[in-house]
Order: structure tokens, then sequence, then C-alpha cells
């Protein structure tokens, strides 16, 4: 196989891979009469008898319109504020996770101390809990502590997630004993050695982590289908959850600003996130 | 003690949020009401077993799990394995292939629907080489689509994982091989694989993971009770909960755990001793 | 490696700037929302439509006249010499009232006797010229002296006639004289001048009794029916209730057509009272006891016409060639928060005053109907509300 095929195939699979993506910021590029049109019998059980009729996926719109971006941004300023909601429960679990769990995974991964393989199981066992298992005692301990209906109760679970702690530790136990060992005969404390080697070289797993983070919270349903009954706090996962035949006119054009902070994230933490990932996936 | 100081503030919001929370739902688990109910011992356990609804969504999970996992592992592992081989754009490629993790399930999910409803462009194909159309959400293949789903969005992740793995296999093992006149098969099995085993332990885990959060798009796709097929046990959780059935959810919770645990400790013992193995 | 270095360096300040713009447009947007919708949007005021009676509203002030008056004239046009009455004086049937100076009227009988004198001195001499012409014998002179004393005889005669007529005449002119009993309601005549074109007096009649008339809206007039009684509240120093009773009705000329049911004046969407017509009111009062004319009377009117129905305010009611309609706010409720439409409803008027309007169909108790906006709206958009 040569280079050339093989880049082609592998191309016509890629492009395969992003049809979704594009189809959604082109679509959010139609008027809304335009959706409506293509894609009103979405949902309704037709009689297949009756045969024939088919919504197709369009690719490119008949007219270019911003006119779903106007009604969404300026016609219902909701969907600012769901945006917004959504960022404010986001942007502290990464930064909240982040932090505890650099500390937490230092400790793992660079520490001695009792019962540290086991604790370190511990934590990996209830990474791969799905968030419903510890779905009512959680209820009752965020009920407990008085944090029903606030952000809080998604916020604080957020930021003890135990994926953080794994997926640094792993990153930070590639990180050779030597540039350690240096520093300590040098005389310096854990908390130096911490603050001033590991973390600058945990650089690629802590962008990595932020963007994993911030990939599974921004995406979040369930918890606050749960912990918020509270519609005008909602994130706009939910909403877009919602979106039913009504307001499919505009869906699209929420769904491209949606994943919008996402792709930027990504694309900008690109290298780091990789190679965050990888090293994190080797067996230190 | 040192450590402890690291440790400290995970550990605190670790315990109160996920350790504490899941000690509570085991002992709710035998208990016949929620606080201060008396213990029943295995009678919620049997009740579960005996629900239908319970069964069909732990049946759905394992086979949603036991399809997508190898097929997602398979799939991606191939991918890695082209991109491993020289290529124009390597890294442009690598990109698109990874953007789908990315993006929020919430925001594609219309395509998804438009893709695959009833009157949707998937019919429509069927329609235009002849075949009867079919109800892809409310049938069997509404798990097809889930797989899928699942596939598309969990390859790029795996695929670096595999491809960090792939690198760090020697060049001159392979040099060897061809020397010793292995063909590419030979090759493939007897250096890549194994020496990739390390990295396939850590992707079947993360994988795994990533099957229970598939959850939001079924939730998405299908709402609260979707399709038959495709009803998992989150959903029968989820439901649990707002129909206050608290036993039989941390039963369920509780059974659930004890699978992963079974299950994660075979995986690590496996792994130990395929290092042992190795050495 | 340093050109992928510096390639990849310049996608991330790409990057970078890119999403500076997006939060940026955000945050703007976000903070601006308000106003931006406040600058997209118009802004529609509403009342809410209630169930509820309409009913016709009139308040007005007349002036007491009396039903009948009678002008007198100065009969002669001489100069008034005295005027014995003042105004609002009861007088009774006979009675004079004024005075003329008859001194012109005695010049020219002085003047009408002494040219019969003359007459008379003059047939003396016809006389004399006959005796003379009958002692000469001379026949033609004395037919001539006949023929000139028959006709001196007939001048006599008619200057005698004269003389009584101009005698009975000043006698009746001297003096007016009420014709009926009445109460003096003005009087024109001043005393020392000649007729000033007004009558001289303005004599009520007090068996007659008295009348107020007015201009009402031919909407309430139309509930009303002649022999209707109706309080009328009398003003000024003595504050009673006065009956009156509908005497008559005559649709004003220039008020609109008289047909329409009033509610065509009132949903032209309000557009001044002009268009309303109106009826002339003629109402008799009941006791004139006391009454002199002139009074200032209110009336306070409230009329029920129809059933209950649903009330709105007539600036909310549109027409066209389709009809009357209204604009009413739809919701519609999304996701992403409600956004209201307007509606065009067509409505059935049933009755109408001034300031509200009775609907029959189209609308239901407590709907909201836009009476205002700050841009004119039409079906279908949408509006801040």
């Amino acid at each position: 196989m040569s280079k050339l095929v093989l880049t082609i195939w592998l191309g016509v699979m890629a492009a395969i891979m992003l049809v979704p993506i594009v189809l959604t910021f082109t679509n959010s590029l139609m008027m809304e009469r335009e959706i409506g049109l293509n894609y009103d019998l979405i949902g309704q059980m037709t009689d297949a008898a009756a045969g024939g009729k088919f919504v197709n996926l369009k690719v490119l719109p008949d007219w270019l319109s911003l006119e779903q971006y106007l009604h969404i941004l300026v016609l219902a300023p909701k969907f600012l504020r769901m945006f917004w909601n959504s960022a404010a429960l986001v942007v502290p679990i990464i930064a909240g996770q982040t932090a505890v769990a650099a500390l937490a995974a230092y400790a793992f991964a660079k520490l001695r101390f009792f019962g540290r393989d086991k604790l370190f199981l511990l934590y990996l066992m209830t990474m791969l809990m799905p968030f419903q298992v510890t779905l009512v005692p959680n209820y009752m301990v965020v009920d407990k502590l008085g944090l029903m209906n606030s952000g809080a109760a998604i916020i604080l679970p957020g930021i003890f997630g135990a994926f953080g702690v794994f997926m640094l530790r792993q990153f930070m136990a590639h990180i050779p004993f030597a540039y350690t060992e240096a520093a300590k005969i040098d005389g310096a404390g854990s908390w130096t050695i911490f603050a001033r080697i590991i973390l600058p070289l945990a650089k690629p797993g802590l962008a990595a982590l932020t963007v994993l983070l911030f990939v599974d919270y921004w995406n979040m349903i369930e918890q606050p289908i749960i912990f918020l009954q509270d519609a005008s706090m909602q994130p706009l996962s939910l909403y877009l959850a919602y979106i039913d035949k009504e307001a499919r006119g505009i869906g699209f054009a929420a769904s491209a600003l949606y994943m919008t902070p996402m792709v930027l994230l990504f694309l900008y933490a690109e290298s780091y996130f990789i190679e965050g990932v990888q090293l994190s996936g080797i067996k230190g | 003690m040192l450590a402890l100081l690291f440790l400290a503030p995970s550990l605190i919001g670790f315990a109160v949020f996920y350790i504490i929370p899941f000690a509570m739902g085991v002992y709710e688990s035998f208990t016949d009401r929620t606080l201060g109910g008396s213990f029943v011992g295995f009678d919620n356990y049997k009740e579960l077993l005996a629900s239908s609804s319970f069964r069909k969504a732990a049946a759905n999970t394992l086979l949603f799990t036991g399809l997508s996992v190898p097929l997602l592992i398979a799939a991606s592992l191939s991918l890695a394995l082209l991109l491993n081989r020289p290529l124009f754009f390597r890294n442009g490629l690598r990109t698109a292939f990874i953007l789908p993790l990315v993006v929020p399930v919430a925001s594609i999910v219309m395509i998804w629907q438009i893709f695959a409803d009833w009157n949707g462009t998937l019919n429509l194909w069927l329609h235009h080489w002849g075949k009867e159309r079919v109800d892809w959400l409310q049938s069997d293949w509404s798990m097809g689509v889930l797989v899928i789903m699942y596939l598309w969005k969990n390859i790029g992740y795996n695929m670096i994982l595999f491809l960090a793995g792939l690198q760090s296999i020697p060049q001159d093992y392979y040099e060897t091989a061809r020397i010793e006149g292995a063909g590419r098969l030979r090759q493939l099995v007897h250096i890549t694989l194994v020496y990739l085993t390390p990295t396939m332990f850590f992707v079947i885990l993360i994988s795994i993971i990533n099957s229970f959060k598939v959850f939001r798009e079924t939730y998405l796709l299908a709402g609260d009770y979707p399709y038959d097929r495709i009803y998992m046990l989150q959903h029968y959780m989820n439901n649990m909960f707002f129909s206050l059935d608290i036993q039989k959810l941390t039963a369920a919770a509780t059974l659930m755990v004890g699978c992963i645990v079974l299950f994660v400790t075979g995986l690590l013992r496996a792994e130990r001793r395929f290092r042992d193995n190795m050495e | 490696m340093d050109l992928d270095e510096t390639a990849a360096q310049s996608r991330k300040r790409k990057i970078r700037r890119f999403a500076a713009l997006f939060f940026g447009l955000l945050i703007v947007l976000t903070l601006t929302g308000n106003t931006l919708q406040a600058l997209t949007l118009p802004k529609v005021y509403t009342a809410q439509a209630n169930r509820g009676e309409l009913a016709h509203a009139f308040k007005g002030t007349g002036t007491v006249v009396p039903a009948e008056m009678k002008e007198l004239a100065n009969p002669a046009g001489w100069k008034v010499a005295h005027v014995l009455v003042k105004q609002g004086e009861r007088v009774s049937k006979g009675q004079t009232l004024v005075q003329y100076d008859d001194s012109e009227a005695k010049q020219q009988l002085a003047e009408a006797q002494s040219a019969l004198k003359k007459l008379q001195l003059s047939m003396e001499g016809l006389e004399h010229s006959y005796i003379l012409a009958v002692t000469d014998g001379d026949e033609s002179a004395k037919l001539s002296a006949k023929l000139a004393i028959e006709t001196a005889k007939l001048d006599i005669a008619d200057q005698k006639q004269r003389i009584q007529f101009q005698q009975a005449g000043r006698a009746e002119n001297q003096r007016l004289t009420a014709p009926f009993d009445g109460v003096v309601a003005a009087i024109g005549a001043t005393e020392g001048l000649g007729s000033s074109g007004a009558p001289d007096i303005q004599l009520t009649n007090a068996a007659k009794g008295f009348q107020v008339e007015m201009l009402i809206p031919s909407t309430i007039a139309e509930l009303l029916s002649e022999g209707d009684l109706l309080e009328l509240q009398l003003t000024g120093e003595e504050q009673r209730m006065l009956e009156g009773r509908v005497a008559a009705m005559k649709s004003d000329s220039l008020g609109g057509n008289a047909g329409d049911l009033g509610g065509g004046g009132a949903g032209a969407g309000g557009q001044g009272q002009g268009a309303v017509s109106s009826t002339l009111l003629t109402l008799a009062v009941v006791d004139g006891k006391g009454l002199k004319g002139g009074e200032r009377v209110e009336l306070n009117l409230s009329k029920v016409k129809s059933a209950a129905a649903i009330l709105i305010p007539n600036d909310a009611v549109h027409k066209d060639v389709d009809g009357a309609y209204v604009y009413t706010v739809e919701e519609h409720q999304g996701p992403l928060g409600n956004a209201y439409y307007v509606a065009r409803t067509p409505i059935e008027i049933a009755d109408a005053n001034e300031t509200t309007t009775a609907v029959s169909q189209g609308l239901f108790d407590q709907q909201n109907v836009i009476v205002n906006s700050s841009e004119p709206v039409i079906d279908g958009v949408r509006v801040r509300y």
C-alpha cells in the first residue's frame, strides 16, 4: 500500500468522522424555515405504506443566514445564561480537580506511604463506577450538606473526582526520579519539588486532564438532572437534550456554539493533550 | 505523614463524596427502607434479580460493553497501525480522528437523530437500494446505533493510546524479525500485540469507563425510557431513583460495583502475570 | 523542527485570538442582551379583557328653557315711553308691558283734523258758489259746483275715517300688553329709543312649562325612547332634582350616519369624538314650579345596553375589510424561555361607548389585548411583553 493511497484512504475515513461536526456547523447557517422544511418529519411516525418520504441531511444551506445565531444570542438571552451556567459549573470543577488531583497524584507517584497502592486501587475502582452507582448516597450527602439545588452539589463531587488523581499519577510516574532526587540533594522540600519540578514537567498531563475534564463536564447530563431541578440554573447540555421539534430550528446554532469552546481548547492544547494522554497510558 | 498533607484535600473530598456514600449505599441495600430501616439480608437482591427490567437492563449493559469494547479496541488498534505508517498529513488526520472526542454529545445528537430516524437519512439510503426501512431507534438495531456512536466518539482516544504504545516498541525488534523471515502477520502477533499488551490493559479500562458513559448518548437520543434494547443499567438506576425505589437502586449499584471490582481485579492480576512473564 | 514550532506557535496565536473574540462576543451579548432585545423587538402594552357590562355613560349640562316663548315686537315702531315690567316678572293676560310715545301719532291726528277742517271750509266755499250759480241760473256753473261739492263730501268722509282709524291705532299702539299669563324672559325695549330690531319683550308661556335641550351621543340616544323619565340635577344656588321626560330626539346631521352602530365611531381606533354622531335630545321638565328658565341642569346618564360581554379598550380594536379584530399576545413556550408573538384575533363587536368596546365573540376573559406598541405590529411579529 503506497503512502498516497493510504493517506487518501485514511483521509476519507477522517472525513466521515468529521461529518456530524461539519454538518452541525453548516446546518447552523440555515434559516429556521429551511430547517423546518427539511427536518420536519423527524420524530414522526409516518405510515410505511405511504413511503417515499424521507429526510435527507442537508450539507449546504440554500441561503446562508445567521438567523439562528441572532435568535439564540439576541432574541433569547436564556441561551447565554445557560451557556454561562455551564461555564460556572465546569470551570470550578476543572480548576478544583486539577489542583486537588495534582497534590494527591504527587503523593501517589513520588512519595512512599503505607497502603499507597491499595489506596490508589480504590481510586481506580471508583473512577470506573458510573455516576448512578453512588447516586442515592450522594444525594443524601448533598442533601445533608444543604447543597441541593445549588451548583455546589455538582461542583464539589466534581472536584474530588478520582479521574484526575489517576491520570496525573500515571503521568507523574513518568517523571524520572533523577529530577526529584537531584532537588532533594539540593535540600529542597517536598513542596518545593512539587511546585518547582513536578508541576512544570506535568504540564502536558495537566493539559490533557483539563481537556478531558472539560469534555466530560461540559457534557454532563446525569448530575444536573438529579441535583438541579431549578431550570434557571441548568447547564446548556440539558437544554440541548430538550430540543424538541419546535426548537429544532435553532438547535444547530446552539450546538455549534456549544461545541466551539471545546473545539478551541482542544486545538489549542492538542499537542500537550496527546502527549499527556499517551504518557498516562504507558505504565510508568 | 508528609504524603498525607498532599493527599488530605483529595482524600477528604473523595471520602465524603464517594467512599462514605458508597458505604451508605451498600448498607441501604440490605435494609428495607431508606434511613433507619431494619436489616433484611439479601431480600432486596432477590427482588432485584427477580425484576425483569433489571435483568433486561443488566443484560443490555453487559451486551453493550461486551460488544462495543472489543469492537472499539479492534477499530482503534487498526487505525493506530495505519496511522503509524508513513503518511502525508499525519497530524491533521490524527486531529480529525480525535476531534469527535471533544465534541459534546449534546451538540451532535440532532445529527444522529436525523440520521437514524424512521424518516431519516439512513432509511432514505436503504430506500434507494430498494430495501425496507428500519426503525433504527425502536428496534434491536438501536444497540447498533449506540455502538456506532460509541465508536465514533472514542476511537480517537484509544488510537492515541495505541500510537504511544506502538512508538514505544523498538524498531530493531521488527528488523530482527524481518531478517529471520517473519511475515507481516507474525510480526503483528508476536511483536506488536505482545508489546502493546500493557497499553491494552489501560485501553480496556478506559474503554469500559467510557462505555458506561454512553448513557448520555442514549438519554439524549431516546430519553428516559428508550427502546428495550438500549435500556441500560444506568437508565434503570435513574428511573429507580425517580420512582424512589432506593433499595433496588442501591442493591443494583452494589451488584454493579461488585462486578466491576471483580473484573478489574482480574484484569490487574492478568496484567501482573503478563508482566512477570515478560521479564 | 523550528518551522514546525513557529507554525504551531502562530496557530496557537490564531486560536487564542479567535477564542478571545468568541468569548468577548458572548460576554458583550450577555451584558447587552436586554438592550439588544429592546432594539430588535417592539414593546407592546396590553390591557386585560374583562367580563362586564358595558355602560353608556353621558354627563352633560343644559339650560332650562321655557317650552313656549313669545316674542312681542314694537307694533308701530314707535319710541318706547315706559317699560312697565322687569325681567322675570310674572304678568297676567292683558297687562300692559310697555308704553310707547304717541306724540308722532298725535301730530298726525292733528294734521288730519286740520285737513278735515280745511275740507269743511272749502265745502262752505263750494256751497256758496252753488247758491250763486243757482241764483244766476247758470246751468253749467251749477253742475260743476255740484260735482265739486260731491267730491268734497267724499274727501271729508275719507278724512273723517282716516282720523277715526288713526285714533284707534293710536290707542292700540300706545301700549304693549301680555297676550297670556307668563313671565317676562327678556326685555329688548329701551326707554326713549325706537325699535332696535330685537323684540321688545320676550314672554314665556307659563302654561306650557319648561324644557331642556342638549346634544348627546347617538349611541346613548338609541337607548332612550320618547316618554322616558330622566333625572336632572339643578345646579347653581338651588340644588335639587328635576325630572324630565324625553319629548323629542332628533339626530344631528353633523355627526356621521345614524344607522351605524356606534361601535363604528368608537371603534375607529378612538380617532376623537368628532366621529361620534350625536342626537339633539329635548326633555320636558315635568314639574317646572319655581323655574324661571335659564337655570343650568346637569344630566347624568348611565345606560346598559347589552348583556355581559368581554370588555376591551377601544384603542385595542382595529378594523379592516375583513371586519373588526384585535391583536393579542400569544405565548410560545420554548426551551429558551417564552417568546411572545402578535396574533390577529377577529372579534365581533356587540357594543361600544367612547372608551370601551364590548366583544361578543373572539376573546375570552382575562385575555391580554395589545393597546399600544412601540412600533407598529402585525400578525405574527415577535414582541417584547
